[in-house]
């Protein structure tokens, strides 16, 4: 396994544009290797944004300019010729809102494995989405209605089973946009200690809204404001002894 | 008391809004059946025809034998035996059907071998004026004389003239004589054309449409032809017609009055509607389904096909019926391209000359012949059914493809 201070990710000037409008400025950061990041910053600063860049979600906006430079593993991904299919196998994504596809939970799991032919067997397909499902500790909830629809779930097993869909096609690396932030507490606690049993194996990027949450999973933070990184170090520094007014108006609740 | 008085008038204009739409409603479904009644009224009677029961006597074939003669001999032999008056006043030669003289030869012919047959009854099938009389059609009076009119409803009452299922009406295309128009023809050249008038428009618009909705690049060119579609939309049907005879048979030579060269010209009229259906059904599958999808990596084909296909399909069939149901009832391209002759031959493929359900219609509803007149209203009956099911099934498949959300 890697050092624990491998870079799996590095971003070098990176500037973004909707149109004419500039989103991102000059972001230089860095992503730790099998360790949770926690972007926050107040609405429309632009964290969804550069979450985006990292697996090219981007493109699919008409009117978006992605420049700069974006390594994962030392190759460049923000170039033309990359291919996105590819990258999104690597760099799996889980949004705020739950969106499992309108077909059966296993359907739901299944469905990566089979749009990249995975998998040479049903067995082979079975076994990995039991595995996934039990990863994200919802196979014994569900295990009888495995071949019912997926929208019969509550929000929180639906945002698992959007994190399970993401893992059993093996990436690398974790995106989270605020992942939470449409589910009660006890479901959200279940995330939390899921991002946490996860990050032993994955890198995760998480966005959040909730310092509490920043503070309770993540190892690093980024602190964004208005389209520009503020801040960036170990999440107990920056919450214990943050070195810009801004960051520190902002984790206090002064702003946002 | 101010509040009372809000209320007051909230409750009117309810009252009035309400039932505004409903008046409305209302007067279109009385409109609707007016129509229904006047069509149905007319044409149901095109079901059935009348026989006439004939003696024949001593129907031995024979190269010599004077088939007319024996007609009306044995025609004015029955005339006697059922006690009619003024025989000589009768118009005998308007009774049957044009066909019966063939009618008799063909019955004559099968019998060859049989000599023991002394005398025959036949059912030939009567005139379409004798029919119409029968039917008391709207204007039938005045087709026979006094005395011809009277002998029939004698005949009718003794049981000569019996009442039959039509089935000349399917079975026969068109002819020169009404009793023995069929729409066997134009349902074929309908069915022809109507066919490859879906396969062509629904490749082309479903290609298109999930083209411009999801490949497209914005730019002028992509915008201006996104516009020329939608105004495309509103063209008036007899310029794809202009359009098809220039171009599709004079140009590229499709040869004329073909289903094939009527489903080109149908096909460019259905064509934006169901692109626009399309796009419209495209555009309203949630973006959560797909960027969950780009987010797993599928690939924009798979994106297409897994997801945006599967549910926008109940919205595109709705488009697709919608068009082909227009297009089904349309006349005037059709005129343009030469559907319009008479045609009493049926057509056997997709090149031979043709004519479609709603041309017939028009060429029956003006001629002179009452007769015609009536299968005129049998035939948009027909096609009145035929659409009533299409919409039925719109919606049957719209229920059952629509994946719940
Ligand atoms: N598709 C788009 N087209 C144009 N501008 C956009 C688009 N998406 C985002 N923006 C703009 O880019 C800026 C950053 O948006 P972004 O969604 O990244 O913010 P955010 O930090 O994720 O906010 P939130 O916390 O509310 O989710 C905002 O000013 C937003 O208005
Ligand atoms: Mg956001």
């Amino acid at each position: 396994m890697s050092d624990i201070n491998d870079k799996k990710i590095l971003i070098k000037d990176v500037n973004v544009f909707y149109g004419t409008k500039q989103a991102l400025f000059d972001i230089d950061l860095h992503i730790l290797s099998q360790q949770v990041t926690a972007f926050i910053g107040p609405s429309g600063c632009g964290k969804s944004t550069f979450l985006r860049c990292l697996n090219k979600m981007n493109d699919m906006i008409d009117n978006c300019v992605v420049k700069g430079s974006i390594k994962i593993d030392n190759d460049e991904i923000n170039a033309k010729h990359v291919d996105p299919v590819a990258l999104r196998m690597k760099v799996g994504m889980v949004f705020q809102k739950p969106n499992p596809f309108p077909k059966s939970i296993f359907e739901n799991v299944a469905y990566g494995l089979k749009i990249h032919g995975l998998c040479n067997n049903k067995a082979e397909m079975e076994e990995i989405v039991i595995s996934s499902l039990e990863k994200v500790g919802l196979f014994n909830e569900i295990k009888d209605r495995l071949h019912d629809s997926a929208l019969g779930l509550s929000g929180g097993q639906q945002q698992r089973l959007c994190i399970a869909r993401t893992i059993a096609i093996d990436p690398e690396i974790i995106l989270m946009d605020e992942p939470c932030s449409a589910l009660d507490p006890i479901a959200t606690a279940r995330i939390e200690s899921l991002i946490e049993e996860l990050s032993i194996k994955y890198t995760i990027v998480i966005v959040t809204h909730s310092m509490q949450q920043a503070a309770r999973v993540s190892d690093n933070t980024a602190f964004f404001h208005m389209g520009k990184i503020v801040e960036f170090g170990k999440t107990s520094s920056i919450f214990s002894n943050p070195k810009d007014k801004r960051t520190e108006d902002y984790i206090t609740g002064r702003i946002g | 008391m101010i509040k009372n008085n809000i209320a007051k008038k909230r409750y009117i204009i309810e009252f009035l809004f309400k039932n505004l739409g409903l008046f409305s409603i209302v007067s279109t479904i009385v409109i609707l059946f007016i129509l229904m009644f006047s069509i149905f009224s007319k044409g149901y009677t095109s079901f059935y025809t009348h026989y006439l029961t004939l003696e024949v006597p001593l129907l031995q074939h024979n190269d010599n034998a004077n088939y007319e003669e024996i007609l009306y001999g044995s025609l004015n032999a029955m005339l006697k035996k059922s006690n009619i008056e003024n025989i000589d006043k009768i118009q005998t030669s308007d009774l049957l059907s044009s066909i019966s003289i063939s009618e008799l030869q063909n019955v004559a012919s099968t019998l060859k071998n049989k000599n023991n047959a002394e005398s025959h009854k036949i059912e030939l099938l009567v005139s379409s004026n004798v029919d119409m009389v029968l039917k008391h059609y709207l204007g039938a009076g005045y087709l026979l004389n006094e005395e011809t009119i009277q002998a029939i409803e004698q005949l009718k009452k003794q049981g000569l003239i019996q009442t039959r299922f039509n089935n000349l009406f399917f079975k026969n295309s068109d002819s020169r004589y009404p009793e023995l128009a069929g729409i066997k023809g134009a349902f074929l050249g309908t069915l022809y054309t109507i066919s490859l008038t879906i396969i062509f428009s629904v490749i082309i618009s479903i290609g298109a449409g999930i083209y411009l909705e999801e490949f497209a690049p914005k730019n002028r060119l992509i915008n201006i032809i996104e516009i020329n579609i939608n105004n495309l939309a509103a063209v008036p049907s007899i310029v794809f017609g202009l359009l098809g005879l220039t171009i599709f048979q004079h140009f590229l030579g499709v040869p004329r009055a073909t289903p094939l060269l009527a489903s080109f010209v149908l096909t460019l009229m259905s064509l934006p509607t169901i692109i626009i259906a399309t796009r419209v059904a495209l555009s309203s599958v949630p973006n959560s389904i797909k960027e969950a999808a780009y987010g797993m990596g599928a690939s924009k084909v798979q994106v297409v096909i897994l997801h945006l296909l599967p549910l926008s399909m109940p919205s595109i069939l709705t488009g697709i019926i919608i068009s082909i149901s227009r297009v089904l009832g349309e006349t005037a391209p059709l005129l343009m391209i030469g559907m319009v002759a008479f045609m009493n031959n049926t057509p056997s493929s997709i090149l031979s000359n043709a004519v479609a359900f709603p041309v017939q219609i028009l060429l029956w509803s003006d001629s002179p012949e009452i007769g015609f007149i009536e299968k005129a209203s049998a035939a948009s009956m027909l096609l009145l059914i035929f659409l009533l099911f299409v919409n039925w099934l719109s919606i049957y498949l719209r229920n059952k493809f629509e994946v719940k959300l």
